[in-house]
């Protein structure tokens, strides 16, 4: 039964991998053309495993940012996952506590949109989605009692293991490659065109809009600003600017 | 290329992989209990990463061997911008990418 929940995670999770090995491709060609090393790349991968995060970091190293910028930037960019894990948390309070900590690692968008989904269902209407094609899965228990409810741990896992195994393993083959590719091809300025196709999608709405202009346009000029901290200048008035929008749109007077 | 201290790189890995893991293990661990999220930190959450790539990506962008170069002069710029435009039509990242790159050698 913990082997078929682990397989119905790597099941749910197939479809989000192919749009997952070309990030891990870029993100270790990059590194290695900004002067990390193949193995720096993929331990990153494997340790962080937070794409976005990751090609920051590798931003700003390259740039000469001071250590602490880097580190201050990446973990604002992941707080996201702090809310993941407050979210995923009471769904999982009867689990031990071993397995909430294997939980921890490589939590992100994916895994977590995927696991809430499941976990926070009504355990009734649980294994009604595929119940055909379970041949060999568990042909012993195909009866409504005990598949109630799933165990959370090995389905987490399922939905974890492929995800990480892509992406480091897209992360390796792509350092790799990058090392055999010349300078002549300018692959860095994929960093720059990865951050591009992470942000206009969300810029569909009057707010972020208004957030990523402010942001982007005191980014230039602050970017003379010692160890990059003009990256923070820009993000506080960016932020503070869609705070304020917010405030106006549904303060007081607004309604 | 720009070669990073070796042993500054591995510092920074295992100080963000330290950080994103207590992030990320905090509420589910009980070690934080629940609610005790500042709510200026999540009315302000979804503007993060907005800011954040905005200000990466336009000096990026802007900056040549270090000179604002704003014209079309700077072939990144403008592959930057094609990219953008994709990106907001087909919010497809390897489509994104592909294109910027693809006009970027092609203006060099």
């Amino acid at each position: 039964m913990e082997q078929g929940d682990f397989v119905s995670g790597v099941r749910d999770v197939a479809p989000a991998l192919p749009p997952n090995i070309p990030f891990g491709l870029l993100f270790g060609a990059t590194a290695i053309e900004v002067g990390i090393g193949p193995g720096q790349a993929t331990a990153m991968s494997l340790f962080v495993f937070a794409g976005a995060a990751q090609m920051a970091a590798v931003d700003l190293l390259r740039a000469d940012a001071a250590l602490s910028v880097v580190l201050t930037t990446v973990l604002v960019l992941n707080l996201r996952y702090m809310m993941y894990g407050a979210s995923l948390a009471p769904t999982v309070r009867e689990l031990p506590a071993r397995w909430r900590a294997t939980m921890g690692y490589a939590l992100s968008d994916v895994n977590y949109a995927l696991a809430i989904a499941k976990f926070s269902d009504d355990p009734a209407d649980d294994s009604s989605a595929n119940p055909a094609d379970d041949e060999a899965d568990d042909p012993a228990d195909g009866s409504a009692g005990d598949r109630a409810t799933v165990h959370q741990g090995w389905y987490y896992l399922g939905l974890t293991v492929p995800f990480v195994i892509s992406f480091v393993g897209a992360t390796a083959v792509g350092a790799v490659a990058g090392m055999s590719i010349g300078d002549g091809l300018n692959i860095d300025f994929a960093i720059p065109l990865i951050f591009i196709a992470l942000l206009a999608p969300a810029l569909k709405r009057r707010g972020p809009v208004l957030v990523a202009v402010t942001s982007g346009m005191v980014a230039v000029p602050a970017a003379g600003i010692p160890f990059n901290l003009g990256l923070f200048v820009a993000a506080g008035a960016g932020i503070a600017a869609g705070t304020l929008f917010d405030r106006l749109r549904t303060g007081p007077g607004g309604a | 290329m720009a070669n990073v201290d070796s042993t500054i790189i591995w510092i920074a890995i295992v100080g963000i992989a330290i950080g994103t893991y207590v992030l990320r293990s905090v509420f589910l661990l009980g070690i934080q209990r629940l609610g005790d999220i500042p709510p200026a930190i999540s009315t302000v959450l979804p503007f993060v990463p907005i800011a954040v790539f905005a200000a990466l990506i336009t000096p990026d962008l802007a900056y040549l061997d270090g000179l604002l170069v704003l014209s079309p002069r700077n072939e990144q710029l403008m592959a930057g911008l094609v990219a953008f435009v994709v990106a907001w039509y087909t919010e497809n990242m390897l489509l994104t990418v592909g294109v910027g790159m693809a006009i970027l050698w092609f203006l060099q």
